[in-house]
C-alpha cells in the first residue's frame, strides 16, 4: 500500500532507495511474524488476552493520569491544588504506568507485525503518539519552566492551556486508533 | 475564553474517533444480517490467530466455479471454549459453513457454526448472532 510502519503515505510511485526501504520494513515485519515468539502469542489461548488485559490497564493509569494534569490546566478539574503538585506528584505513575503499556504494545506488535504495518488506523497512532512526545517535550522545556508565576492560579496561561488541551484531544484519538487496529482493515 | 477553549479542545478530541467508528467490530458496522450465507466447501487452512480467528474455504459454485472465502471466527480461546482445537479442522475437511457477509460484498464472512458431514456441529463464538450456541439451548 505504498506506507511504512510510521507514517501515512499517498505518494502514488515508489522509486529507487524508497523502494528499498519500504520492501525492508515490510520484511522486518514478516520477519517478525516468522518467529516462534511471535506464532506463541498469536496463536495462544491466554498469552494474547492477558497482555491485552495489561495493555489496557497501563492506558488507563497512563492516560488517567496524563487526563488530570491536562485538566488542571484547562482549568476544569483539581483546580485547589497547585499545578506543579498535580504534575509532580502523578508523574511518576503517568510514566511507569507508560512503561507498562509501550512493553505491552510491543508484544502485542510482535504477534502481528505485518497487520500493523499494513493497518492505517496503526499508523494513524504511531503518528499520533509522536506528537503527543513532542507536545510533551516542548511543554516540558518551553512553558513549565516558569511555573512559579502561575503555579496557583485555576487555569494557566494560554500555551499551558495549549498543551494540555491538545494532550487530551491527542490521547483520546491515541486510543480511538488503537482499539481499532483489532477490528479494522 | 478559557471556557471555550476548553470546550473546543474537548471538542476536537471527541471528533478524532470519528473515523474509527466505521470500522467498529460490532457485528452490524462490518457484516451485514440480511446477507446470511451458508458456504458448502473444502478448508483449505485455518488461521487459529488472536484476536480472531479465519477459517479458509474453497467453496464449489453451481458453475462449477471454485470461489475461496474467508469465515472470521473468535479467538482462540473462545473456540477452546466452544469445544474447537487446533486440529478440529484439517485441510481438507468437508463442511458447511454458516455465516453472515461483509458489507463491502467481498467473499468474507463472519461465522456461525461449522457442521460436519456427521452432524457434528462447532459454533464459532465470533461477532455472529447465535455464534455461541445459545439457540441450542
Amino acid at each position: 500500500m505504498g506506507a511504512n510502519c510510521f507514517s501515512v503515505d499517498r505518494r502514488p510511485a515508489l522509486t529507487g532507495t524508497r523502494i528499498s526501504r519500504v520492501t525492508a520494513i515490510l520484511s522486518i515485519c514478516e520477519w517478525i511474524d516468522s518467529t516462534a515468539f511471535s506464532t506463541a502469542i498469536r496463536e495462544s489461548t491466554w498469552w494474547f488476552p492477558i497482555i491485552e488485559t495489561v495493555h489496557v490497564l497501563g492506558i488507563a493509569a497512563s492516560a488517567g493520569t496524563i487526563l488530570f494534569v491536562d485538566l488542571r490546566l484547562l482549568g476544569i478539574g483539581m483546580k485547589r491544588e497547585p499545578l506543579s503538585e498535580v504534575l509532580e506528584q502523578l508523574q511518576p505513575w503517568t510514566l511507569s504506568a507508560f512503561l507498562v503499556m509501550v512493553i505491552s504494545g510491543a508484544l502485542l506488535f510482535t504477534s502481528e507485525a505485518v497487520k500493523c504495518y499494513h493497518s492505517v488506523f496503526f499508523q494513524i497512532k504511531v503518528g499520533l503518539l509522536v506528537l503527543a512526545a513532542v507536545n510533551a517535550a516542548l511543554f516540558h522545556a518551553k512553558v513549565y519552566p516558569g511555573v512559579e508565576v502561575w503555579d496557583n492560579l485555576p487555569a494557566a496561561p494560554g500555551r499551558a492551556r495549549m498543551a494540555g488541551g491538545l494532550s487530551l484531544a491527542l490521547w483520546i484519538g491515541i486510543i480511538a486508533m488503537g482499539r481499532a487496529i483489532a477490528y479494522g482493515k | 475564553m478559557r471556557a471555550r477553549l476548553a470546550v473546543l479542545s474537548l471538542y476536537a478530541g471527541l471528533l478524532l474517533p470519528v473515523a474509527p467508528l466505521g470500522a467498529h467490530h460490532s457485528f452490524a458496522a462490518e457484516f451485514d444480517i440480511k446477507r446470511p450465507v451458508k458456504l458448502k466447501g473444502t478448508v483449505t487452512r485455518m488461521d487459529w490467530i488472536n484476536p480472531h480467528s479465519w477459517i479458509h474455504i474453497d467453496v464449489k459454485g453451481a458453475d462449477g466455479k471454485v470461489v475461496a472465502w474467508m469465515v472470521e471466527g473468535g479467538s482462540p480461546n473462545a473456540l477452546l471454549r466452544l469445544g474447537f482445537t487446533k486440529a478440529a479442522l484439517p485441510p481438507g475437511s468437508e463442511v458447511v459453513v454458516e455465516g453472515f457477509q461483509a458489507k463491502d460484498g467481498s467473499n468474507r464472512a463472519v461465522g456461525q457454526f461449522v457442521a460436519f458431514a456427521d452432524g457434528r456441529k462447532l459454533f464459532l463464538g465470533g461477532s455472529a448472532p447465535g455464534a455461541h450456541g445459545d439457540a441450542d439451548k
